[in-house]
């Protein structure tokens, strides 16, 4: 499974998504603080944070007895990278029509209709 | 509907290659293409809706040996359009579409199911309004709004990958600038 797969993977879970929001907006916290904040259950919590740190979403540091996490900007790059594709597609979609008008503008052929 | 001047710097093709503007909301509940074609109105609404003109541009931008298998357009007030293409590692993938408006050349609104895979378009549909302007010289402003059913419907998100473009990138575009 490629580093995009795993990204888009981990971000499809809707609750791990909010996990993502609630740690842009705390920039970092404990297990048990996300708890509070997403009123999911602590094991949920930490098994979404796993797949998230596998993704490279976010990672951890050791605080005393507490691991912080936060949000890691090498997955949220490459699920960046992947989402701002389809502008992409919209670009080269575009200039492809923009070239077909241009160069055919009043084609002679009768409009295709369908059956 | 102003006419506008273009600017010099739109008057060709190679000029125009790559200018479309693509803006999202800030709720990332829809997002709006704007783009400038070099040719009449009435000729850029048949590309978007004749299958002729749509197998030419649509698949555009997709990876290599990526095929289109499906394309019908019934451009007229609740007519259908059915776009299926094959996409390396991704696999199948169709848009089915119903016009809800057909005002030739300067309206087209329809609402859009995207499906990955074989499955039956289900949910709430997107809602696309294009409009058609002439711009004086001879040209079109396409203006496409793309309203999203649910931002922050989770289920398909996943699914409706074009859909994921307003609600991801603008969250991920958050994140990452911070």
């Amino acid at each position: 499974m490629s580093n995009t797969d795993l990204v888009l993977e981990a971000v499809a879970e809707p609750n791990r998504r909010r996990l993502l929001q609630l740690l842009h907006q705390r920039k970092e916290s404990t297990v048990s603080e996300l708890v509070d904040a997403s009123g999911l259950r602590q094991p949920q919590v930490s098994k979404h944070l796993k797949a998230l740190a596998g993704a490279a979403l976010v990672s951890a540091r050791a605080d005393g007895r507490h691991r912080r996490y936060r949000l890691d900007g090498r997955g949220l790059q490459a699920a960046h990278d992947w989402f701002g594709s389809f502008e992409d597609v919209w670009h080269a979609r575009f200039d492809a029509l923009d070239e077909l008008v241009s160069t055919d503008p009043d084609p002679d052929r009768p409009e295709e209709h369908l059956p | 509907m102003t006419e506008q001047t273009l600017p010099p710097d739109l008057s060709t093709l190679a000029a125009r290659r790559g200018s479309t503007q693509i803006e999202l909301s800030d709720d990332g509940s829809s997002y709006r293409c704007v783009r400038v074609f070099g040719a009449s109105p009435d000729r850029v609404f048949r590309a978007f809706t004749d299958p002729a003109d749509l197998r030419v541009w649509f698949p555009s931008g997709a990876p290599p040996d990526s095929e289109m298998t499906v394309c019908e357009s019934d451009p007229v007030d609740g007519g259908r359009y059915h776009y299926a293409m094959v996409i390396p590692e991704h696999g199948p993938m169709a848009w089915h579409g119903r016009y809800t408006r057909v005002d030739r050349p300067d309206r087209l609104d329809a609402d859009e199911w995207f499906v990955m895979g074989d499955a039956d378009p289900t949910g709430p549909p997107t809602a696309q309004t294009l409009t058609f302007e002439p711009t004086g010289d001879g040209f079109t402003r396409m203006t496409m709004q793309v309203n999203m059913p649910e931002p922050e419907d989770p289920e398909t998100f996943m699914e409706q990958s074009a859909a994921g473009l307003t609600t991801s990138l603008t969250t991920m575009d958050e994140l990452v600038s911070t």
